[in-house]
């Protein structure tokens, strides 16, 4: 019972960790806060759902294809909006109100084009439990845990090994030196964006064989995630993997021990126990002064 | 002058408008809770993204105090406003420490927390389906259960808590928000205890947030969960922003426009809220500093044309 639990609380742990990594990406770069991560998320899910089961294409095929189209999203985001607002002189609070119409916008057109109702993604890696020992383990479950570390490790890698994410990092701590220096940096912040937005549609495509995919699909989870990056230490990439983990745990552990209707309250106090407690969060977080 | 006395007849023309007069009273709330969001936000600078939590425990405390315990409900409305201010008070300690974006997520943390137990809150609360048939205000002879006569209701409330809004941001305490919002440290340098104050302003928010939750409870007689949501604070937020923060006017034209918008929106049925996440862009685009502030903005440039 308690791996099943711990299984099932970090299946959902690494898909709030992956949301996470979008928030924190974004903060660090910019100092911005967005609203919409959970709706790349949900975009995510709905474009692989079209070309997996809609048009029947190959698993790999809908996988690009859908990354893809979350980079360009991503990017498009950061270069009409975000971009373009911050020229105009917004403050953080406005870009969170953007963010937050365009949420609005998106869900209101996954409705419109795909519809209201809850779709169910087929499994695949196959759902059948399987017996190790005493324990009964969902391939799936399994699975969705070692692509999602997969791809935080890719992150890693990207963000420390190559020159172009060794720009984003030096722009993301100085924008004019990182210029001065001949980094291109709109393309560094286009990039954070069109990365958060594949970081989250990836959480996307691994949660539709589990919890089906929906209009609504987003919400809750990006305010998990949000909490998540900010708990781990906002700004800081390990900070939201830790946090993501956590929120995971917390959030099934508490439905199995407590009572599911409270979990979202427990899950939510955590949050304002951490902030009151360790404003900076579990691993101290890059505070960029705004007025 | 004229117009606030012309405010008053407003319901004589409109009688048997209802629909109409249900607009108007729930502008007249809009208005009350945002002017307290305006002085957390515009005046001191905090940012607030959970002011639905405190307008759920006004709506709440009043109707099961005075539906569940019958108690008398211009009693009752007072206590609801009162409570929303404590746990105010409460949230705002050890909150004060935290900024910006973390003010905002507590704040969301907050409005979740609220919602989730109301929702779970069993037959007190009425669960997620609420509370139904709630008492009307009664005073003396007069019984409040029509639109129009809430109406005069909602009016004088919004009267005189927007009369000690500005009386409060003229005053020294203003003065002290608006120096913790722009440089927290050299007014701790002047002897400004900004905690306190921080604490204060929230409180005060609070409040208008509660006494708007009451007024909409004893208004519409219904209220559940669905209505108090992050959506909500969202929307009380927006309003602000959109009408303009730190101004008198700034909040009522926010209302009042969103309002009459969201009305006008229903035109577009399934395109509804894809319409609003535009407008919100558009307006951040175009009227960053709200419409008060551009409608200034643009008269000062008039102005300037002419004197060259």
């Amino acid at each position: 019972m308690f791996i099943k639990i711990l299984i099932g609380g970090l299946t959902l742990g690494v898909v709030y960790a992956l949301v996470a990594l979008g928030f924190s990406l974004i903060y660090r770069a910019s100092g911005l806060m967005t609203f919409v991560q959970g709706d790349f998320l949900m975009l995510g899910a709905f474009i692989a759902y079209t070309l997996y089961v809609t048009l029947k294409l190959p698993l790999v095929v809908t996988v690009i294809v859908t990354l893809l189209a979350t980079f360009v999203i991503g990017l498009l985001t950061q270069k009409i909006i975000i971009g373009p607002l911050l020229k105009r002189g917004s403050g953080p609070i406005h870009i969170v109100l953007a963010t937050i119409g365009l949420s609005y916008f998106l869900q209101n057109f996954a409705m419109l084009t795909w519809g209201t109702e809850v779709f169910n993604f087929p499994s695949i890696f196959g759902d059948q439990p399987l017996e190790v020992g005493s324990v009964t383990i969902v391939p799936q479950d399994v699975w969705i845990v070692v692509i999602a570390l997969i791809c935080m490790l890719v992150l890693h890698l990207f963000m420390t090994k190559t020159k172009l994410g060794t720009a984003m990092r030096a722009a993301s701590q100085d924008k004019m030196a990182a210029g001065v220096l001949g980094i291109n940096v709109p393309l560094t912040e286009g990039l954070t964006w069109a990365i958060a937005a594949v970081m989250a549609a990836i959480g996307g495509i691994l949660l539709a064989p589990v919890h089906g995919v929906s209009a609504m699909m987003g919400v809750r989870i990006s305010l998990k995630g949000f909490a998540a990056a900010v708990v781990g230490g906002y700004g800081n990439m390990y900070g939201a993997m830790i946090g993501g983990l956590l929120f995971g745990l917390i959030e099934t552990f508490s439905s199995t021990y407590i009572s599911s209707d409270s979990k979202d309250i427990i899950t939510f106090a955590a949050l304002l126990l951490v902030l009151f407690y360790l404003p900076t969060g579990i691993l101290k977080s890059t505070i960029i002064e705004q007025a | 002058m004229v117009a606030v006395a012309a405010l008053f007849f407003v319901p004589s023309v409109l009688a048997d408008q209802t629909y109409l007069l249900l607009i108007l009273n729930t502008i007249g709330i809009y208005i009350i809770v945002n002017s307290g969001l305006d002085i957390v936000y515009g005046y001191s600078g905090q940012i607030s993204i959970g002011q639905a939590g405190f307008y759920a425990i006004g709506a709440y405390v009043s109707a099961m105090l005075s539906t569940k315990l019958g108690m008398p409900v211009a009693v009752t409305m007072i206590i609801g406003a009162l409570a929303a201010a404590v746990v105010g008070i409460i949230i705002a300690i050890p909150s004060t420490k935290v900024e910006h974006h973390f003010l905002a997520l507590v704040t969301i943390g907050f409005g979740e927390i609220v919602r989730l137990i109301f929702h779970n809150g069993g037959e007190f609360t009425g669960g997620p389906d609420g509370i139904t048939n709630i008492a009307s205000l009664k005073l003396g002879p007069l019984d409040f259960n029509s639109y129009e006569s809430y109406y005069y209701v909602v009016l004088i409330c919004v009267i005189v808590l927007l009369a000690i809004k500005v009386s409060l941001v003229n005053s020294r305490v203003g003065r002290a928000f608006l120096a913790i919002k722009y440089n927290p440290e050299s007014s701790l340098a002047f002897g400004i205890n900004v905690h306190r104050y921080k604490v204060m302003a929230f409180a005060v928010g609070a409040f208008y947030a509660g006494f708007g939750g009451v007024l909409y409870a004893h208004l519409f007689r219904f209220i559940s969960p669905e209505t108090f949501t992050l959506d909500q604070s969202v929307l009380f937020l927006t309003m602000v922003l959109l009408g303009g923060g730190r101004s008198f006017w700034g909040p009522i034209a926010g209302s009042v426009l969103l309002l009459i918008l969201s009305e006008f929106l229903q035109v577009f049925e399934d395109y509804q809220m894809a319409v609003y996440g535009v407008i919100i862009m558009l307006v951040l685009f175009f009227m960053p500093t709200g419409v008060v502030g551009g409608i200034k903005e643009i008269f000062q440039k008039r102005v300037m044309k002419l004197k060259h």
